[in-house]
C-alpha cells in the first residue's frame, strides 16, 4: 500500500511537470503576437487534374507511401547517428 | 588515464541513464512481481538482471561484486555502480580487480546521479513553481470553452476573459486579480470569470463577439477592445453583459438579413443595466433556437432560452417600428413587424424567469464548463461497459479507467453488487466518489471500479465481463489503485499563429490533395466563336464515365463499376507498378545509404588481406 502511495504521488509528480510543460507551451503560443495571414487554398482546378492523376494506373497512394516511409527512415536515421556520433561509433 | 576515466565516466552516465530509462518504461503496465526493483531488493533478484539486460549489459551481477559490498551501499547506488563496473570491464586496456571496479563504479555512479539529478530538480522546480503561479487559483475555463474562446476571437490567454488591452492576462493569484502585462498595458480593475459569475461571462462573448463577425479576421477581437460597452465588461456590470446577450439576439431579430455571417452592425449604447429586450414584446419571432454554424470568427455557438406556449392580446402597430429609446438609445433598430389587429393570439414566449433559466440553460446545455455526472452507484445497477457510456454521453472527456473494487466489507454499497456491476466511480486528482447531479470538468480522469468475482477463475481475475479493449482514453487496470501511466498534456497546435501556421496550411493544403478522391476523366469545352468566320464551335462534354457514355462500358472493365479507379485493369496494374515502385525505392535508398561499398565482381572484390 505504501508503495501503491508512492507510486502515487511520484505519478502525480511527473504527470505535473508533463502538464506544467504543457502550460507554458500552451500559455507561450497564446502569447504569441504575430497572427497567421490568411493564405489561399489551393486551386479547385489543381485538385481536379489530382483527380485524374489518381483516376489514372499511375501508382500514386504507393509512391507517396514510399516517400513518407522513406522521409522517416532517414529522419530516424539521422537522429540516431547523433547517439552514435556522441559515441564514437560512427564518424 | 584521464581519458580512460573520461570513458569511464561518459559509460557511466550512458548506462545510468539507460538504467533510469528501463525502470520508467518497466513501471507502467507491469506485473508487481517483475521490473520493479525497490531500494530493498538484493542482487540475486532476478529483476535486476532483467534490468541489466535492458541495459544491454547481460552479466551476472554477482560475479563482480562481493556480498559485502552489496550490504553496504543502497540499492540503486549498487545499480549503477554494477553498470559502471561493466562498462569499465568493456575496456579492454583497464584492468582493475573487483574491488576497485566497484568502488569506481560507485564514484561514477555518485557523480552521474548529481550531475544528472541536480538540474533536472532544479528545472523540474522552476517548472512547477512557474505552473503554479501561472495557474494557481485560477478562474479558467474549461479547455472545451477555451479552445472555443480562443479560436473564436483569438483572444490571449486562452480559457480567460478577453483581456482589457490588446496583450494584458488577467491572472489571479491566489484569489487577487492581477494582470500580467505583456505588452505594458496595465489594467488595474478585477473582473470576474466564469467562475464567479457563473454562466455570464463566456457565453456572453460568444454572442458579442460575433456581432461585428464579418470581414476582418480580427473583427471579433476589435470590437471587445474597441467598442465602448467593453468598458462595461471591465467594470464587471453584470446586467450590461445580459445586455449584450440579448441585445445580440434582438439584433438578430430586427436585421433579419438573411443567412448567417449578415448579422446587422450593432450601434453604440451608452448606456448600461439595461434591458434592451423585452421578451413578451416579441411574441410572434422565435429566433431562440439553437444555432451553430462557421463563419470568420469560427464555430458560433447560440442556446435556446426556455420558451412556453401562452395565450396572449398582441397588439402591434402596422408597418415597422422603429423602437425608441426604451430598446435603442440611439433609436436606429428597426423591427419589421406584420400586420396585425390586436388578438389573442398562441405564442411562444420566453418564459418570465428566463433570465435566470436561461443561466441555467446556457450551463445545462451550452455550458462548456462543466458536466453534470450520471449516477453509476447504487441503487443503479451498471456495468462497467454501460457506465463508461451514461459518462460519456454526459460529456466527460478524460481518461475513463477501470479496476477492480478493493474488498471494503464496511462499504454496503459493495456488498450488494454482483461481480461486473460497478461500485464506485472516482475522479482525480484525489479519488473522490463521483457525486450524481454534480457539475465537473469535462476533463476529469475517472476510474470506474468494478466489482471482482469472489471465486474468481483458474489464473486469477481478469478483465471485468464487458471492459472495452484497452485504448484510447480508455484502459481496465488491475487493482485497486492507479497504475503509473503517464499521458501528455494537451498543447495546442499554433496554427493560427505566423509562422507555425504555415506548417499547419502546407498540411492542409496537403490534406486537401490526399484527400481527393480519383475523379474519371471528362473536359467540357464551351462554345467558342472562331476568328474571322462568324462561326461558333458548339459546346461539347466528353466524359468517359458518364452515365449514358459510349464509353462507358469499356472504362468500366478498366476501372472496375465504382468507377473511382479501386479496381478492374486499373487497379491491377497500380498494385503491380506500386509493389515494383517500392521495390525500386527500396533498392535506391539502400544503395544511396550503403551504396559505394559493395563489392563489385571479380576477386579485385575481396579486400587484399582476405584476398591474400
Amino acid at each position: 500500500m505504501i508503495w501503491d502511495g508512492l507510486l502515487g504521488i511520484l505519478e502525480d509528480a511527473i504527470q505535473g511537470v508533463l502538464d506544467a510543460f504543457g502550460g507554458i507551451v500552451n500559455a507561450l503560443i497564446e502569447a504569441w503576437p504575430i497572427a497567421m495571414p490568411d493564405l489561399p487554398d489551393l486551386p479547385s482546378e489543381m485538385l481536379t487534374a489530382w483527380g485524374w492523376v489518381l483516376w489514372t494506373p499511375l501508382p500514386v497512394a504507393a509512391a507517396i507511401a514510399l516517400l513518407g516511409f522513406l522521409v522517416g527512415v532517414e529522419i530516424l536515421w539521422q537522429i540516431i547517428q547523433i547517439g552514435l556520433r556522441w559515441g564514437r561509433v560512427v564518424d | 588515464m584521464a581519458s580512460g576515466r573520461a570513458r569511464i565516466r561518459r559509460a557511466g552516465i550512458v548506462l545510468a541513464v539507460l538504467a533510469v530509462c528501463a525502470g520508467f518504461v518497466s513501471v507502467p503496465g507491469a506485473p508487481a512481481s517483475s521490473h520493479e526493483c525497490p531500494p530493498t531488493c538484493h542482487y540475486d533478484d532476478p529483476s535486476y538482471e532483467d534490468a541489466l539486460i535492458v541495459a544491454g549489459a547481460a552479466v551476472s551481477v554477482p560475479a563482480l561484486v562481493s556480498a559485502e559490498a552489496a550490504a553496504e551501499l543502497a540499492a540503486w547506488y549498487e545499480l549503477e555502480a554494477a553498470l559502471g563496473a561493466v562498462a569499465t570491464l568493456g575496456e579492454a586496456e583497464v584492468a582493475l580487480g573487483t574491488a576497485e571496479v566497484f568502488a569506481l563504479g560507485t564514484e561514477v555512479g555518485v557523480a552521474s546521479t548529481l550531475s544528472l539529478a541536480i538540474p533536472i530538480v532544479a528545472v523540474g522546480t522552476a517548472v512547477v513553481v512557474s505552473y503554479l503561479v501561472l495557474t494557481a487559483d485560477r478562474q479558467e475555463l474549461s479547455p472545451f470553452s477555451a479552445n472555443i474562446l480562443s479560436r473564436e476571437c483569438d483572444y490571449e490567454g486562452a480559457g480567460w476573459i478577453p483581456q482589457y488591452e490588446e496583450g494584458s492576462l488577467w491572472t489571479p493569484i491566489w484569489g487577487t486579480p492581477y494582470i500580467f502585462n505583456v505588452w505594458g498595458i496595465e489594467c488595474p480593475e478585477p473582473i470576474h470569470t466564469a467562475h464567479h459569475a457563473t454562466w455570464l461571462m463566456e457565453p456572453v462573448l460568444f454572442k458579442s463577439s460575433q456581432i461585428d463577425s464579418q470581414g476582418e479576421l480580427d473583427a471579433c477581437r476589435d470590437w471587445v477592445t474597441d467598442h465602448p460597452g467593453y468598458t462595461g465588461l471591465i467594470g464587471n456590470d453584470i446586467a450590461y453583459w445580459e445586455f449584450q446577450v440579448w441585445q445580440s439576439f434582438a439584433a438578430r431579430i430586427a436585421g433579419h438579413m438573411g443567412g448567417p455571417g449578415t448579422w446587422q452592425q450593432q450601434s453604440d449604447y451608452p448606456t448600461r443595466n439595461h434591458w434592451l429586450f423585452d421578451p413578451g414584446d416579441y411574441p410572434p419571432l422565435d429566433p431562440w433556437n439553437n444555432i451553430s454554424y462557421p463563419s470568420s470568427c469560427g464555430m458560433q455557438l447560440y442556446v435556446a432560452p426556455p420558451q412556453a406556449l401562452v395565450s396572449k392580446l398582441v397588439s402591434t402597430p402596422t408597418a415597422a417600428t422603429t423602437h425608441g429609446p426604451e430598446w435603442s438609445p440611439d433609436g436606429d433598430v428597426i423591427f419589421p413587424t406584420p400586420n396585425r389587429t390586436p388578438d389573442f393570439v398562441q405564442a411562444r414566449e420566453v418564459l418570465a424567469d428566463g433570465s435566470v433559466t436561461f443561466r441555467d440553460a446556457i450551463e445545462d446545455q451550452l455550458d462548456l464548463a462543466t458536466v453534470l455526472g450520471p449516477d453509476c452507484e447504487y441503487p443503479t445497477a451498471l456495468t462497467a461497459d454501460v457506465c463508461r457510456h451514461a459518462l460519456r454521453s454526459a460529456g466527460f472527456r478524460g481518461w475513463i479507467r477501470y479496476a477492480w473494487a478493493e474488498p471494503a466489507l464496511e462499504d454496503e454499497d459493495e456488498l450488494l453488487r454482483a461481480p461486473g456491476e460497478v461500485v464506485d466511480v472516482l475522479r482525480s486528482p484525489y479519488w473522490l466518489p463521483l457525486a450524481p447531479g454534480q457539475h465537473y470538468e469535462p476533463q476529469t480522469e475517472l476510474r470506474i471500479e468494478v466489482q471482482p468475482d469472489p471465486n474468481p477463475p483458474e489464473g486469477g481475475e481478469s478483465l471485468p465481463p464487458d471492459a472495452p479493449p484497452c485504448e484510447g482514453l480508455e484502459c481496465f487496470q488491475t487493482g485497486g489503485t492507479p497504475s503509473f501511466q503517464l499521458h501528455l498534456p494537451d498543447i495546442e497546435t499554433p496554427c493560427e499563429k505566423f509562422p507555425f501556421g504555415v506548417f499547419c496550411w502546407i498540411m492542409d493544403q496537403l490534406g486537401s490533395w490526399f484527400d481527393q478522391p480519383p475523379i474519371p476523366w471528362h473536359l467540357n469545352v464551351d462554345s467558342w466563336e472562331i476568328p474571322g468566320t462568324g462561326q461558333s464551335f458548339p459546346a461539347f462534354a466528353w466524359d468517359f464515365a458518364a452515365p449514358g457514355a459510349a464509353a462507358l462500358p469499356f472504362i468500366q472493365q478498366l476501372t472496375g463499376d465504382e468507377l473511382d479507379g479501386g479496381g478492374g485493369v486499373f487497379g491491377l496494374l497500380r498494385n503491380v507498378l506500386g509493389f515494383m515502385l517500392w521495390l525500386w525505392g527500396l533498392w535506391v535508398y539502400g544503395k544511396r545509404k550503403f551504396g559505394g561499398k559493395g563489392l563489385p565482381d571479380g576477386d579485385a572484390a575481396l579486400p587484399e588481406e582476405i584476398g591474400a
